[in-house]
């Protein structure tokens, strides 16, 4: 992951940080010694431009502490975040880091402002202080590409799960950001808003080369990344390609997540003698799959 | 006898303006008690109307509603008496618990059924062990709790009336991979041990098929399919043409059908799919 | 349940009183119902009818819907019209029976009194119906930002209103799910007296609150991610500009007022 050519974007050293309420000046381990539960625990973590990550963890993993670390929404306790270069510590800059690093939260109905879907879209770029034409010509390019734009006049209470969350990216998207984070953006969303989601999130690396980090459980979701991320209490526990991460079955089920049918289903049957490549989607399976069997008499 | 029954249940929205809309129509059922039944179905396919229908909630524009016999829009009484005897938990549940503590929130439904003290102790505290909360919990604030705690808080509160159906609304919504098996092992185990019958609301055949018994899929207003898991993913085609999620393993398998490997479709756990291809090759069907 | 209530409700439309300028519509219509009290002869009045007729044609609202927004008035009215006809005791006498009096004062008054309230909740309800919630609360934000120390206050309170406006449906939506599973809990709502209800109430109120200031929580994180950060230097996408309908109906307005003093002037103070 460490190309040369790649800078890191996101840059976490040593990074703590508890929901506990700390005492001014307290020293890092004389916090331990009090037994502070770290929602993210002495943290080293480089997102790199133009990556495509998603962090993987079950609930109280820390996963979403650090989605919201990496925005300036909270800060660490201790150790810096360095975001395209601004410490999340520097509060005059938040402004400038957050038109850089947008987010997408969980709950698609409280992160809508207005009462018109456009005008909620132009909600961040209007914030910025942008003139009316830029700010128009950002918004619909910005519905147009969650394809949200014939629901432009519509009210947004009106619309489904997954539209609202469309909304909700097309208002992230319209301030032009470099990097977007989702935190748990799927999660409340039905089969098909989550395809939805997912085919935008892709979209958005693959075509607006934005850096793009996602927070899921879901290990489908996960597997369409390019780099995964698993944490478990605080700590990354497994940081590699879909294929590296969820080839070691037994530690991600140790951590209570699933690794996909699919990748399973290639293991068993490697264990059988089956000569199979790496095994992360249907596709890959039924490829996989028609290339090894024989069919006798055929 | 059956336990639920419906004859010809049709309901619509916004009856008698121009912006009448059929949610679910001409739906009969028939559900025996001691299943554990999976509703699959995609949103907007009138699979949360109807279940609304079961305890009176709503009341059906035609047809009927039956539970253990007994029509419940007969009189003021059957329909109070569904109300307990069909015990709904809706999506999200933990968004109800108002109570200040995990006791009093779970004794509500109880104490709504006029039940003496003792009784309710007794419902509380079974339900409480149905769910996994333990005692010391009983005595905090559910506000305190941690998400899955609540949601389970929350189940325990519909239990505690001891219904004769217990329908759940996508009880594993929004959980992690951990918090959605332990979800459906405390209902699987609730099933075994009293022997209720169970309703487990879905949008995938993914994770609830795996416990239950029958599944009922709804799709467009209607009750398109019911049966046994087997019998209904020997329709998997069928299935996603509805648009609806089915295991990954099973797409595996339809399409190395499609390829011309002749597996059978009707696969949906990791388990049989290996079963399935070692057993192929035991009688030489295919090889590798 | 609670979605039949409709508080300044909006009917959307294209017609030229939907077209106009918000904040020309609302000048205009305090303008008007200022001059509603202005009148004070059936002539100056009858125009002031007639202009309102002209707008509700023009804004092509149906009347039953005009009629069902008077309708919740309807006995405030003929109350103090009754009041008024019984106990104002000016000009001649005309009807008399034991101790009730109908002098011609009483008619004018009464008949007065109950066209200026019609015409009040018909003129203020135009604006409600033909102007979309938002469109009034930037209105008045724009109209009042020339003010520039109290600028900041009013930007704040028109925020405060849009997100009002927003969540309403959402909150209403809330509430009925949530009465929907306290129900099946066996909540009675339905029953007892106002006290048993209202206590019957709390298992429904309490959760609502508590998603409410979850929802309020998690918008102020999502609104500074949005670079959210105040009226300083915040920009707006829709402009407002006037056009030619606006001088249009500023001018009509303006000419039907004039004409309203002249013929005060020339009729005389009838009350």
């Amino acid at each position: 992951m460490s190309e040369t050519n790649k800078e890191a974007v996101i840059r976490l050293r040593g990074v703590s940080f508890t929901y506990d309420e700390l005492p001014e000046g307290i020293s890092e381990a004389e916090a331990r010694a009090k037994g502070a539960p770290m929602a993210v625990d002495a943290l080293d973590l480089d997102i790199y431009d133009g990556e495509c990550v998603a962090v993987l963890g079950h609930n109280g993993s820390g996963k979403s502490t650090f989605a919201k670390l990496c925005n300036g929404i909270l800060v660490p306790d201790y150790g810096d975040i360095l975001v395209y270069g601004i410490n999340t510590r520097e509060e005059d800059r938040l402004l400038e880091l957050r038109q850089k690093v947008g987010m997408v939260f969980q709950n698609p109905d409280n992160q809508i402002v207005a009462t018109v879907v456009e005008e909620d879209v132009a909600f961040g770029p209007e914030n910025l202080g942008f003139p009316p034409e830029e700010i128009r010509a950002r918004v619909d390019s910005a519905l147009k590409a969650v394809r949200m734009y014939k629901y432009r006049g519509h009210e947004p209470h009106k619309l489904s799960g997954g539209q609202k969350q469309r909304v909700a990216i097309a208002g992230i998207l319209a301030m032009k950001p470099e990097c977007i984070l989702f935190d748990e953006s799927t999660a409340m969303l039905d089969p098909k808003g989550r395809r939805d989601i997912m085919r935008i999130i892709r979209k958005m690396h693959d075509e607006m080369k934005k850096t793009v980090v996602y927070i899921t459980h879901y290990m489908e979701e996960a597997a369409l990344a390019d780099r995964v991320i698993v944490m478990e209490n605080g700590k990354v526990i497994s940081d590699g390609t879909p294929v590296e991460v969820f080839s070691d079955i037994d530690r991600i089920r140790a951590v209570g997540l699933d690794v996909p049918e699919a990748t399973e289903l290639g293991a068993l049957l490697r264990e059988e003698g089956m000569a199979l490549p790496d095994i992360l989607t249907t596709e890959d399976c039924i490829e996989a799959l028609a290339n090894t069997l024989t069919v006798k008499g055929a | 006898m059956a336990i639920l029954k419906t004859e010809h249940l049709t309901y619509s929205y916004s009856t008698g303006t121009p912006f009448e809309v059929t949610a679910i129509e001409d739906i009969d059922l028939e559900i025996e008690t001691g299943e554990l039944v999976a509703v699959i179905g995609h949103t907007g396919s009138g699979k949360s109307t109807l279940i609304q229908h079961f305890n009176g909630l709503l009341k059906p524009k035609e047809g009927k509603v039956y539970v253990d016999g007994q029509d419940i829009w007969e009189s003021k009484k059957t329909l109070r008496a569904s109300r307990f005897a069909v015990g709904l938990c809706f999506q999200y549940p933990e968004y109800q618990l108002f109570e200040e503590t995990v006791y009093k929130d779970i004794a509500f439904g109880p104490k709504n059924m006029k039940l003496s003290e003792e009784e309710i102790d007794r419902r509380v505290r079974e339900a409480a062990r149905f769910t996994g909360v333990p005692d010391d919990m009983l005595e905090k604030s559910p506000f305190d709790l941690s998400g899955g705690e609540k949601r389970r808080v929350a189940i325990a509160g519909v239990m505690a009336m001891e219904p004769k159906i217990l329908i759940l609304d996508e009880p594993t919504a929004g959980l992690d991979p951990k918090g959605r098996d332990t979800i459906l092992g405390l209902i699987q185990n609730y099933r075994e041990e009293t022997g209720r019958t169970v309703m487990i609301v879905s949008h995938s055949m993914d994770d609830v098929a795996k416990i239950a018994t029958k599944v009922l899929v709804i799709n467009d207003k209607h009750a398109a399919m019911y049966g046994t898991v087997d019998e209904i993913y020997e329709r998997s085609e069928e299935l996603i043409a509805m648009g609806l999620d089915v295991p990954q393993v099973t797409k595996v398998f339809l399409g190395l059908r499609e390829k011309g490997i002749p597996v059978r479709t009707d696969i949906y756990t990791v388990e049989q799919a290996r079963a399935e291809l070692l057993d192929l090759r035991a009688k030489g069907v295919v090889a590798w | 349940m609670v979605k039949d209530i409709t508080i300044g409700q909006y009917f959307p439309g294209r017609s030229v009183i939907h077209k106009l300028d918000p904040r020309m519509k609302l000048v205009l219509t305090l303008f008007f119902i200022v001059f509603i009290f202005v009148c004070h002869n059936f002539w100056s009045l009858g125009l002031m009818v007639v202009t309102l007729g002209l707008v509700v044609a023009l804004s092509r609202i149906s009347i039953k819907t005009i009629l069902r927004g008077i309708k919740p008035v309807v006995i405030i009215i003929l109350f103090t019209a009754v009041l008024n006809l019984l106990y104002i005791r000016t000009g001649d006498l005309i009807w008399e029976w034991k101790f009730l009096h109908l002098y011609t004062g009483g008619i004018y008054t009464a008949s007065f009194m109950v066209v200026r309230i019609l015409a009040l909740i018909v003129a203020s309800s135009m604006l409600t119906y033909t102007t979309s919630p938002t469109l009034i609360t930037d209105a008045i934000e724009r109209l009042l930002s020339p003010l520039k120390f109290m600028r900041g206050g009013v930007h704040t309170i028109a925020m405060m209103m849009t997100i009002a406006l927003r969540f309403i449906p959402t909150l209403i939506e809330e509430f009925d799910k949530i009465t929907s599973a306290q129900k099946a809990r066996g909540a009675d709502l339905e029953t007892g007296n106002i006290l048993e209800r209202t206590r019957a109430l709390i298992p429904v109120f309490i959760p609502l609150f508590i998603t409410s200031f979850r929802r309020a929580y998690e918008l102020a994180y999502a609104m500074e991610c949005r670079c959210y950060h105040g009226y300083e230097g915040r920009t707006r996408m829709r402009q407002m500009k006037l056009e030619a309908r606006d001088y249009v109906a500023l001018l009509l307005i303006v000419v039907v007022m004039a004409a309203i003093i002249l013929l005060n002037h020339f009729f005389g103070k009838l009350v």
